[in-house]
């Protein structure tokens, strides 16, 4: 969800996204990939653009406003588990 | 193009996908396999990742069919093609198998003895089960696509070409073996051997019959990748 956060990506696109956002750690094969895009479809949090007319038969996936809400949601809560790791760090695992 | 023999292998494992999956995103996943090799600039870089391909297509094959056999299917038109078909093989093959099994355990002069001999007794193991089951395919598969007089047409041109076939595959193996003189003596082996010829040709039969089936049949809009 985080790269199509953008614009609107075909899968190889999303694929390269998520390897650059992941700083390479992450590396999503084209079944794992589509499977997931599935998910997110059936919970229409992304949605797929109508095909262009253009001789690119890639499709084109993009966030929906309630896959925008999600994606608010959980990068407030990875902040906040972020915020509160980070905290404990620096007062020492004991203190905190 | 490069990679073409490998991106053929994949395609073939793309055509493993449930049907339903395979429709929606099998081109998909082809074009972005397409723009991962292209973009591997080394062998070393291509072979790394073909088998990381062929690794996630495993895994997705297996959670795919997983999710199938689940009762997760993404629609439910497809769901009940699905299930009527497996029903439809279950129950055919239970009957193939306790067939066999029941021919197995019976003794060999009691088989030969059977009112109707033993080459209708190859028939009734071999023939009709698997000839069913190729037909089954058929009729299920058909049944959402075309009108029921073209399907019993169709029915009877399929059973046709099925006895036929039959009887010629094993006249010509008949003349072929008293030709040789290398008809076993020993009537166990002789029925095992009659049994597993005449399976043999069945299976071919059972194999072309649903092939067909996928080609033509209920998988006919199967994803078709233009030519590039």
């Amino acid at each position: 969800m985080v790269a199509l956060s953008l614009k609107p990506r075909h899968g190889y696109e999303i694929i390269q996204q998520v390897e650059t956002d992941s700083l390479s750690k992450m590396h999503l094969g084209p079944a794992t990939l589509y499977s997931t895009l599935q998910k997110l479809l059936d919970a229409e949090l992304i949605e797929e653009l109508p095909a262009a007319e253009s001789s690119d038969r890639r499709r084109y996936y993009q966030l929906t406003a309630a896959g925008l809400s999600a994606l608010r949601a959980d990068v407030e809560y990875y902040a906040h588990i972020a915020d509160v790791s980070a905290g404990r760090l620096t007062k020492g695992w004991t203190q905190a | 193009m490069k990679h073409q023999t490998f991106l053929k292998a994949y395609k073939t494992c793309l055509s493993l996908y449930p049907k339903v999956f395979r429709h929606r995103y099998a081109e998909q996943m082809y074009l972005t396999a397409e723009d991962l090799l292209a973009d591997a600039r080394t062998p070393a870089e291509v072979i790394h990742v073909a088998g990381w391909l062929v690794g996630d297509t495993g895994i997705g094959l297996v959670r795919e069919h997983s999710k199938r056999l689940g009762g997760n299917n993404m629609g439910k038109q497809a769901k009940n093609t699905i299930s009527k078909r497996r029903t439809a093989l279950l129950v055919l093959r239970a009957l193939w198998v306790s067939i066999m099994v029941v021919l197995l355990l019976m003794p060999i002069p009691s088989v030969i003895s059977l009112p109707f001999g033993q080459r209708y007794v190859d028939v009734l193991v071999d023939f009709v089960p698997l000839v069913t089951l190729g037909l089954s395919f058929w009729i299920i598969a058909q049944v959402p696509n075309i009108g029921w007089w073209k399907l019993v047409v169709r029915s009877i041109l399929l059973a046709t070409v099925g006895v036929v076939g039959y009887i010629v595959f094993i006249y010509m193996v008949d003349q072929l073996w008293s030709f040789y003189h290398t008809y076993t003596r020993f009537a166990v082996l002789q029925y095992a051997y009659d049994s597993s010829v005449a399976g043999l040709y069945l299976l071919g039969f059972y194999v072309v019959s649903t092939k067909l089936v996928r080609r033509f049949g209920f998988v006919s809009k199967r994803f078709t990748l233009a030519s590039k």
